[in-house]
């Protein structure tokens, strides 16, 4: 995939007049413009292979969430654990780490969670759908520490979060957003989803872990940023404004300085002027408002340009480093 | 970030570039996510300006006239501000203009007496003559968006909907598929902008042609959703079958039949689900004009139509499950194929 990135970049160039029509004529001749046969074959095995598993695992979901008012709870199970046990089969049989294996694993999770709601719909167990959430996350663990496939652990990423949103939506409705504490708790699990990712995931085998980093990264960063913001005009959320600057502190600390990240630094970048932006506006809360607005808006706009400037010139360094 | 740099020494190792144009190029730009960290706090600033404004308008004159003024005003400033070769001016233009034409809009829409279809008009009209000035690729986009929805807020009829979404898909392969042809030109920035917004406003509105009984809960469309549906699945097939035959023009005739004939079947397969036949259509147009990031993204837009497939209601579970279990395997069969000829294919 190098070719198809340097002939994205070639384009970009050219698209931009950075370079004329004969450099781009010239340059083509040793990057094609096009995605080469090899190119075309990695991406169709890819999506052939993924594609076929989520359309099936999607089947076998639509399948038992059928009304089947004839056939015998014992069938239904049945089926739904001879879907899981033959894609266990097929992961057992094929090589270890090739894409057969990953995605027979994938289909196996899922296959997972179908059995799991069934059992539930089958005997009423009462329970709630977060507990559904947990323990499918739970029991596809192994699976997916032995995939080492970022689609698997993206799944597993989702089905926690999903867990977790359920788990603070049970008593009241936590998207509205109306409680420090439950916007607290999901702050500290994408804490915990992002330490997973940063120092777990490469040494579980996991090739090319970083965009998994970025969205527990982002993941963390929003309920953060948004717990403080709250923070700065209200005291119960004055916590969560506090763990933001620690946490915040803590994370430009490492990504800049140790583990150079320019994405999640300029994410920490961008929600400081968030915050900073809103707490200007509480300390200057009894001013004009023509004022305080154009101020804000001033602000803003030199701080995200200052960013941007500054974030430029780290790529540059980076980019000389490399 | 590192394969830009080894790109460039090879560009310069091959004579195509000197040294004063590498380190040009090693300058140049800056990443899609800074872009869109960039495009949200421009429309930050931008609602914070128009807040600052409006106020004092209102207090000192509630005159139409004052405010159209003010606008115009902004406008102009943030045109001027345009012309300058700072990184922090050419950011502050952006959030101005959009103050601007969200003032300009405003003043339109309390001239007509509160005519909120002239001020969609407006908008559109606005931005789209502000695609033509000197305001950078950023505040194009943003213009282009804005234009994109306020348009298609516009259309009421089902069937023009169907007929919207797949003709902005048409036009969104054409333009990736000849991606190398059109780079070349002098406003190959403008059209790289109107590529990226309709390949997005394509993806969302077949989206939104998949689940059409629901997004039409409130009957705000007419009353053909039934032939706007059948007309949605009907041109998003022509579409991945034509992708895949101008595609493969190179490939042998038997793999090209292969290929034809497996898209063919989940055509036929997957008729309800145009969602996911329309994105695949754009994936692979996306590849081969060398978007991986776009490719990802029709990626997403292929999920998220399966997972909206569920909630469909013109077919049962059963139905569907059947559907895409075939659909399932054929991906299988092709896939297997594919392992077995594909040392011939290289």
């Amino acid at each position: 995939m190098e070719n198809l990135r340097h002939a994205n970049q070639l384009l970009q160039w050219r698209e931009q007049n950075q370079l004329s029509a004969s450099q781009l004529q010239q340059a083509s001749a040793r990057h094609p413009l096009q995605p080469a046969a090899a190119d075309w074959l990695a991406q169709a095995n890819l999506i052939l292979l993924f594609g076929a598993m989520v359309l099936l695992s999607a089947a076998v979901i639509f399948f038992f969430a059928y009304n089947w008012p004839l056939m015998p709870y014992l069938g239904k199970l049945a089926l739904a654990a001879a879907a899981v046990s033959l894609s266990g089969i097929v992961a057992v049989l094929s090589p270890p780490n090739c894409q057969a294996r990953r995605a027979a694993l994938f289909a196996c999770s899922i296959f997972t969670g179908a059995l799991l709601a069934l059992i539930g719909q089958t005997y009423q167990t009462g329970a709630d759908i977060w507990q559904l959430f947990a323990s499918w996350a739970a029991l596809i663990t192994p699976l997916v520490l032995l995939s080492k496939s970022r689609a698997s652990y993206l799944l597993w990423f989702l089905i926690i979060e999903l867990a977790l949103w359920r788990y603070l939506d049970t008593r009241s409705r936590f998207w509205l957003l109306d409680n420090a504490e439950k916007l607290a708790l999901f702050s500290l699990l994408n804490l915990l989803l992002l330490l997973f990712a940063e120092f777990a995931l490469q040494r579980l085998g996991v090739r090319q872990h970083k965009p998994l980093c970025w969205l527990t990264a982002l993941a963390l960063l929003l309920p953060l940023s948004i717990g403080a913001i709250i923070g700065t005009w209200e005291a119960e959320y004055h916590v969560n404004l506090i763990s933001y600057i620690i946490l915040a502190g803590l994370m430009t600390l490492w990504y800049f300085r140790w583990q150079r990240d320019l994405l999640i630094f300029a994410l920490l970048l961008f929600s400081a002027i968030a915050v900073s932006t809103m707490l200007l506006g509480r300390l200057l809360e009894g001013a004009d408002s023509f004022f305080l607005f154009n101020l804000l808006a001033l602000y803003v706009i030199a701080s995200s340009a200052g960013a941007t400037i500054w974030l430029k010139q780290l790529l540059q360094e980076s980019r000389h480093g490399a | 970030m590192a394969h830009n740099s080894s790109l460039l020494a090879q560009l310069q190792q091959a004579g195509v570039v000197d040294a004063e144009q590498t380190q040009r190029l090693a300058q140049h730009g800056s990443p899609w996510w800074l872009q869109l960290l960039l495009g949200f706090a421009a429309w930050i600033a931008s609602l914070l300006i128009i807040s600052a404004f409006v106020g004092p308008l209102l207090a000192m004159a509630d005159n139409d006239l004052v405010r159209l003024f003010a606008a115009v005003s902004l406008l102009g400033a943030a045109l001027w501000l345009a012309r300058q070769h700072h990184d922090f001016v050419q950011h502050m233009s952006v959030a101005i203009a959009l103050a601007g034409q969200g003032l300009l809009v405003y003043a339109l829409y309390e001239l007509s007496d509160n005519n909120d279809e002239l001020a969609r008009y407006s908008s559109a009209f606005i931005s789209s003559v502000i695609l033509f000035s000197w305001l950078n690729p950023l505040h194009r986009r943003i213009s282009l968006t804005i234009a994109t929805l306020c348009l298609l807020s516009l259309v009421n009829s089902a069937l023009l909907l169907a007929l919207i979404s797949n003709l902005l898909a048409t036009l969104a392969l054409v333009l990736w598929c000849s991606r190398s042809h059109w780079a070349g030109f002098d406003y190959a920035s403008r059209i790289k902008s109107l590529l990226e917004v309709i390949t997005l406003a394509a993806l969302g509105l077949t989206l939104i042609g998949q689940c059409l009984l629901v997004f039409d809960s409130s009957s705000w469309l007419d009353n053909k959703l039934d032939v706007a549906r059948a007309l949605y699945s009907a041109l998003g097939s022509v579409l991945l079958i034509s992708t895949v035959f101008w595609l493969s023009r190179l490939a042998t005739v038997p793999s090209r039949l292969a290929l034809l004939s497996v898209t063919t079947l989940l055509c036929v397969l997957l008729y309800p689900a145009s969602g996911l036949l329309v994105s695949s259509a754009l994936l692979l147009a996306c590849f081969y004009g060398c978007s991986q990031r776009w490719a990802v993204l029709c990626l997403l837009s292929m999920l998220f139509a399966i997972s909206q497939f569920y909630y469909s209601l013109e077919l049962n579970l059963l139905h569907k499950s059947g559907l895409l279990a075939v659909s399932g395997l054929l991906l299988l069969a092709a896939w297997l194929l594919l392992q077995r000829y594909q040392r011939r294919l290289v």
